[in-house]
């Protein structure tokens, strides 16, 4: 009986694998002089810098309110080379659930492809493409605890 | 004698106990440094050619629930799973004025404990505050600059007003 419930349970609560964005990833912005800035957020914002040189906001899934999930701040040097070719001084990473056939979804939509998925290891899976107006944009289906 | 000794004692312990707690109490209301400041993000806002047609874009390619204000991407809170956070979307005009005196191309709203007492200290702290506080059901609001120009809006969110107001538009979130 009990496990007649569990499996009920289990069947009306399926993963959800519609391939999209589901929240934002990292924000990343052009500076000057990094260490500068990020001493300055850390002063006066109390945003704390970890070691690698980004901060992590934490949060909670909305789905899933065990798993924390992070977001990546950080000021780059400007004209850092993982911005190109955007132009801008931003870039934002977005979180999405399946990546790949995002990607599928993204080709046969003609949306321009920068690189193929790049794995790595308990962090998660990568890819960055181009919108409509030469924003160049991250996306990452994490890892998360 | 052995009696006086240990009041003696007692009252002794008794004083450093209460100086140190005391001490502990005075470090809490006073030092600033370890004051909660920003605890997220509330949201990102960039300029683009043509807003409208890009909040299109992303809700075709990327499955973002946009309305004419962008998206709110819906979340819970780290420390307090049963509240709910949100973070605000919004690509504006080239033109707009409300990045200004920035002149980038981006602006990233932080979310904050308590606006008030945080803008008390930044004015101590000698930073740059372009406005006044406002005050909105779905939170108080400031804008400040920080080292490099970036105009920063500060977001002391009521998460509960702000979903309502979301629902009453019609609009869904994106999670």
């Amino acid at each position: 009986m009990e496990d007649q419930k569990k499996q009920t349970d289990n069947s009306t609560s399926p993963v959800d694998t519609t391939p999209k964005v589901t929240g934002i990833g990292g924000i990343f912005f052009f500076s000057d002089n990094p260490k500068e800035t990020k001493e300055w957020y850390t002063k006066h914002l109390g945003i704390e810098i970890n070691d690698w040189g980004s901060s992590s906001f934490e949060s909670r899934n909305i789905n899933r309110p065990e798993e924390i999930n992070s977001l990546q701040w950080k000021p780059c040097k400007k004209g850092d080379e993982s911005f190109s070719p955007s132009k801008k001084d931003f870039m934002i990473n977005y979180r999405v659930q399946n990546i790949e056939g995002l990607v599928n979804k993204l080709k046969e939509n003609g949306v321009t492809i920068l690189d193929s998925i790049a794995t790595y290891d308990g962090i998660g899976k990568f890819v960055h493409i181009m919108d409509t107006e030469g924003n160049k944009i991250q996306l990452w289906e994490p890892v998360d605890n | 004698m052995t009696k006086i000794a240990f009041i003696i004692i007692a009252l002794a312990t008794s004083f450093c106990f209460g100086f140190v707690f005391k001490a502990t109490i005075t470090q809490d209301a006073t030092d600033n440094t370890t004051m909660r400041r920003v605890t997220g993000i509330g949201g990102i806002f960039f300029k683009c050619k043509e807003p409208k047609k890009v909040r299109e874009w992303y809700k075709t390619h990327l499955g973002l629930n946009t309305n004419q204000y962008g998206t709110v991407f819906e979340w819970r809170q780290a420390t307090d799973s049963s509240k709910k956070g949100f973070s605000q979307w919004s690509p504006f005009g080239e033109k707009t004025k409300y990045f200004e005196p920035s002149t980038k191309e981006f602006m990233i709203n932080y979310r904050v404990d308590n606006l008030e007492a945080l803008v008390e200290e930044l004015k101590r702290e000698s930073v740059t505050i372009t406005d006044t506080i406002q005050t909105f059901d779905y939170g108080k609001f400031v804008h400040i600059m920080d080292i490099e120009g970036n105009k920063i809006e500060l977001w002391e969110p009521n998460d509960i007003v702000y979903e309502q107001l979301g629902k009453q538009l019609g609009s869904q979130t994106t999670k």
